[in-house]
């Protein structure tokens, strides 16, 4: 195994800097900002590293979302529950019968809105929703907080309003990232993320409204990126 | 001829490229950070090219190196050049203009001639030819007998010199234009959830607003083969902050929303009337204000001695209507010699 490392390493980094590249060829927002200001990892304008090595907060792109879309055209929505399904399945314990009590993923057969939650829970349940949404369901059910990276506790699942959800706590108990769909890279804005295979709108270093500390590890036990503190 | 050969993109303005712009007369689209905003978001690399005699500048020469492969969703790549192509000739950002100055005494075919050497020195032997936009006959005469010279669209302009005050301009036109135009001031006036804004050198305008708003004729006029490439904010923000230009937005004081947008680029005789995009009319645009918005150019432009007012191409049936001239231009074609 002792080569693995250096393999998802250099391929998801190599991912990374392709949608740079493609975004800074294609998509009018990253043009205009790194040809003016630049960036770093990778510098796409020689001399020209930008204020914040090219990370752009949340904040500067709402409003901005048809800017984001390629020259050849895509969508411009963005999908708040993003990747839900897949990070979902890697931190919870989520069988066809598990009846999923609020954020429930598009495919999954069983699903509750949260004001529907029994009183007596019953069978396979899982509540996923906000810490003020889950706050209001009975004790007895587990549950999956969906938190911001600004408020990333020991438990839950990373969400964003603009990237989706990000990642989550898997059973080693470290912040897993979505890998290899989402690329974090450590900014002076804090952490900065990427969606790899979002090809409209394109994010690519957005800083999560109310910003993300941490840097970017490997799990010991996984072997794939994880958030340390 | 010395030939200086610019990539606005990186290369820095050149010291002598602010008294250049006054001889030459060249509009705020030639200013150095609006043309490195708009090569960032062109297609082709964008050429400037400054010919000499001894030290003093004698032309001026903005230019796509247009050639294969061509990317039609992809940005200009920095560094990359296509091998094989023709030099572009036109305006920055806009085709109605001529893309080039050229001092009193010298003739066309100082392009054709030492500028298409220079071109091809700079760009290898796949550079074959060069095309010239917005062409007089007479010039493409003097272009030497290699030639394809093609009609384009024509220009209109307002023959602004020819009139004394807005009156006289009004009773130029036809009598129901006129009183149409009357009925168009009054409603102006009488509405008062129309704000009219008009800014110079500016550097608070909502870009963003702005540009959204040009997509409702990009999306008019957009084909589905070639996509109109979406203007920068950015160059949006550099241009209305050129002190030589004015923009005017039209803002519905109920909701703050932005309804219809212009620019206009001052020139010491021949300003131009450069964008225009408004709201269709179902989401509240109103086409009247086109009317408006020309007619006001000719106030500033009668009141600022002007000799001419550009308009460029298209719209020919309202612009005719209110007085503008027709201009015959066309694109001419010179092969480059390969030695
Ligand atoms: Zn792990």
């Amino acid at each position: 195994m002792a080569h693995f490392g250096i393999v998802w390493t250099f391929g998801w980094r190599a991912l990374y800097r392709q949608v740079v590249r493609s975004s800074f060829a294609t998509v009018p927002f990253y043009r205009e900002l790194w040809a003016v200001d630049g960036r770093t990892e990778p510098v796409v304008v020689s001399g020209r590293t930008g204020a914040h090595g090219g990370a752009v907060p949340a904040a500067a792109v709402s409003g901005r979302l048809p800017d984001l879309v390629p020259l050849a055209g895509g969508s411009a929505e963005v999908d708040p529950l993003r990747g839900l399904e897949m990070v979902l399945h890697q931190c919870a314990r989520v069988t066809p019968d598990t009846v999923i009590i609020g954020a429930v993923p598009p495919h999954h057969p069983r699903g509750l809105a949260l004001e529907s939650t029994p009183d007596e829970p019953r069978g396979d349940l899982l509540a996923v929703g906000t810490p003020a949404q889950l706050a209001g369901v009975a004790a007895g059910i587990p549950r999956v907080p969906l938190v911001t990276p600004g408020e990333r506790g020991t438990e839950g699942l990373l969400v964003d309003d603009l990237l989706g959800v990000l990642g989550g706590v898997r059973d080693c108990g470290n912040w897993h990232l979505d890998w290899p769909r989402v690329y974090a890279r450590e900014t002076p804005l804090g952490l900065a993320f990427t969606l790899l295979l979002q090809r409209s709108p394109r994010l690519v270093d957005i800083v999560p409204a109310g910003g993300a500390e941490g840097r970017v590890d490997r799990c010991p036990q996984h072997r794939t990126p994880v958030i340390a503190a | 001829m010395r030939a200086d050969i610019f990539d606005p993109r990186t290369d820095p303005e050149p010291p002598y490229w602010r008294e250049l712009r006054v001889t030459a007369g060249l509009r705020a689209d030639w200013a150095w950070e609006v043309l490195a905003a708009q090569a960032w978001g062109a297609r082709t690399v964008q050429l400037i090219t400054v010919l000499f005699d001894g030290t003093t500048p004698k032309a001026v020469v903005n230019a796509a190196w247009l050639g294969a492969p061509l990317h039609r969703f992809s940005f200009a790549a920095a560094g990359s050049r296509p091998w094989v192509g023709a030099v572009h000739v036109r305006g920055p950002g806009s085709g109605a203009v001529p893309g080039w100055w050229l001092a009193d005494d010298l003739p066309i075919t100082v392009l054709t001639e030492a500028y298409a050497r220079a071109m091809r020195r700079e760009l290898g032997p796949g550079c074959l030819a060069l095309v010239l936009r917005q062409v007089t006959e007479e010039q493409a005469a003097q272009a030497g007998r290699l030639r394809v010279v093609r009609p384009t669209e024509r220009i209109w302009r307002f023959p602004v010199h020819a009139w004394s005050d807005p009156e006289a301009w009004l009773m130029t036109l036809s009598r129901s234009r006129r009183s149409n135009l009357r009925g168009i001031f009054r409603r102006v006036r009488e509405n008062e959830d129309l704000e009219i804004r008009i800014e110079t050198g500016t550097t608070t305008l909502d870009e963003v607003r702005v540009i959204e708003a040009m997509r409702w004729n990009d999306d008019k006029y957009g084909g589905k083969l070639i996509p109109r490439v979406r203007i920068l904010s950015g160059y949006l923000r550099a241009l209305v902050a050129q002190p030589d230009v004015h923009s005017t937005s039209y803002i519905d004081r109920q909701s703050g929303e932005l309804i219809a947008f212009g620019t206009a680029l001052d020139h010491p005789t021949v300003p131009i009337v450069r964008s225009w995009t408004q709201r269709p009319a179902e989401q509240g645009g109103a086409k009247y204000l086109y009317f408006y918005h020309l007619a006001k150019q000719v106030d500033w432009a009668i009141a600022g001695g002007k000799q001419w007012v550009e308009l460029g191409k298209g719209k020919a049936q309202e612009k005719q209507s209110l007085g503008a001239v027709p201009a015959d231009q066309a694109a001419m074609a010179v092969p480059i010699r390969p030695w």
